[in-house]
């Protein structure tokens, strides 16, 4: 065997800047031990049992499954039929308050239409499901059940920022 | 042990969702534990966040997108809600974050839940005198035994920073308990 060849090529690499940093390396591995030899526990201790009863209660406050429940009227379907019923309501009332010989009956064209939509809107009105079910179509039902909307992820995000005050109940865990 | 892979499939189906998280329940609970145990100090308060913790990841799981590890996940859900946890008794007694701490340290020799000597009291008010993250990673690294990579991923911390933060922690502490 030739031992004077010196220029034997290792096979082996090393991670960047391993040689650079092993100085401090064993110089932090130093300090720890020294940090052992005084204390290497904490101290803490947990209360007997504990663990074993964990499970059970984090269990009882899981949430429980739920039936989703689907709306039969969305909000926009409701104020629209709301709307329409009122104006159906005061023109029915003010043709059958007479035939325009009623000096206390109000014409139609004499009210402000913001006013009717307004009071559409306000709470003076309450439909029974029945009464209101008179002005759904199937068309409306099927738009309300199966919005095609589809909502961003920002607005969704820039809607939680407006409306939401607890900034901890914004946290996602996504990664 | 089941693979992680495996588990989180388990979690992620409602029909085996329940038998999978108590699995996970059994295998983290502890390590969870202690980590936020040595962050709020007091056995109530790191119940209290270990319930929230499991809660939340039993929520967040179809969030989980397997990018990382489950376990390095899970601890930074447990880490943040550990601060979340200390802010809020913080805005609630009107008082900074480093004081909520100090209270509960200066608490911790007449906890029963506490059984350490005078040199771990000791510790324990070193550590709290520690930054925040510097606190972090020495507790994970002295007491855990964390891989930097790991901790890495929990932290959003780049290794090379983890590690002097470490080293720059022990000469602190340990010149703290010699002092006096």
């Amino acid at each position: 065997m030739n031992l004077d060849n010196k220029n034997i090529e290792p096979n082996f690499g090393v991670p960047e800047g391993y040689f650079e940093g092993f100085e401090a390396a064993v110089q932090a591995r130093i300090a720890e031990e020294e940090l052992r030899a005084l204390v290497s526990t904490a101290g803490f201790i947990a209360p007997d049992g504990y663990f074993d009863q964990l499970e059970p209660s984090i269990k009882q406050q899981l949430p429980e499954k739920q039936t989703k429940v689907i709306s039969l009227f969305g909000k926009r379907t409701l104020y629209a039929v709301a709307s329409v019923a009122a104006v159906v309501v005061l023109v029915v009332n003010l043709i059958g308050n007479g035939n325009g010989n009623n000096e206390n009956t109000l014409a139609l064209d004499q009210v402000d239409p913001q006013l009717l939509v307004a009071y559409a809107n306000s709470d003076a009105i309450a439909f029974t499901d029945a009464e209101l079910m008179d002005f759904v179509s199937e068309e409306d039902l099927e738009t309300s059940l199966f919005s095609e909307q589809q909502l961003s992820d920002e607005s969704i995000e820039t809607y939680l920022l407006e409306n939401l005050d607890d900034i901890d109940l914004i946290t996602t865990y996504e990664e | 042990m089941i693979a992680e892979s495996s588990l989180v499939d388990q979690l992620k189906a409602p029909e085996t969702r329940e038998a999978a998280f108590s699995t996970l329940m059994s295998t983290y609970k502890e390590r969870l534990y202690w980590h936020i145990r040595k962050m709020v100090y007091s056995h109530d308060d790191a119940d209290d966040v270990l319930q929230n913790t499991f809660i939340k990841v039993y929520r967040s799981i179809e969030n989980f997108k397997g990018e990382s590890k489950l376990y390095t996940w899970m601890y930074r859900i447990a880490t943040n809600e550990a601060i979340t946890f200390i802010n809020k008794k913080a805005r609630r007694m009107e008082i900074g974050n480093e004081e909520v701490q100090q209270l509960a340290v200066a608490n911790l020799a007449a906890d029963p839940y506490f059984e350490g000597n005078e040199i771990q009291l000791k510790l324990q008010e070193a550590i709290a005198k520690l930054p925040q993250k510097q606190q972090l990673v020495f507790n994970m690294k002295y007491f855990d035994d964390m891989k930097y990579d790991d901790m890495s991923e929990i932290l959003g911390t780049s290794v090379g920073a983890l590690k002097s933060s470490y080293h720059i922690a022990v000469k602190k502490i340990t010149a703290e308990l010699k002092s006096d």
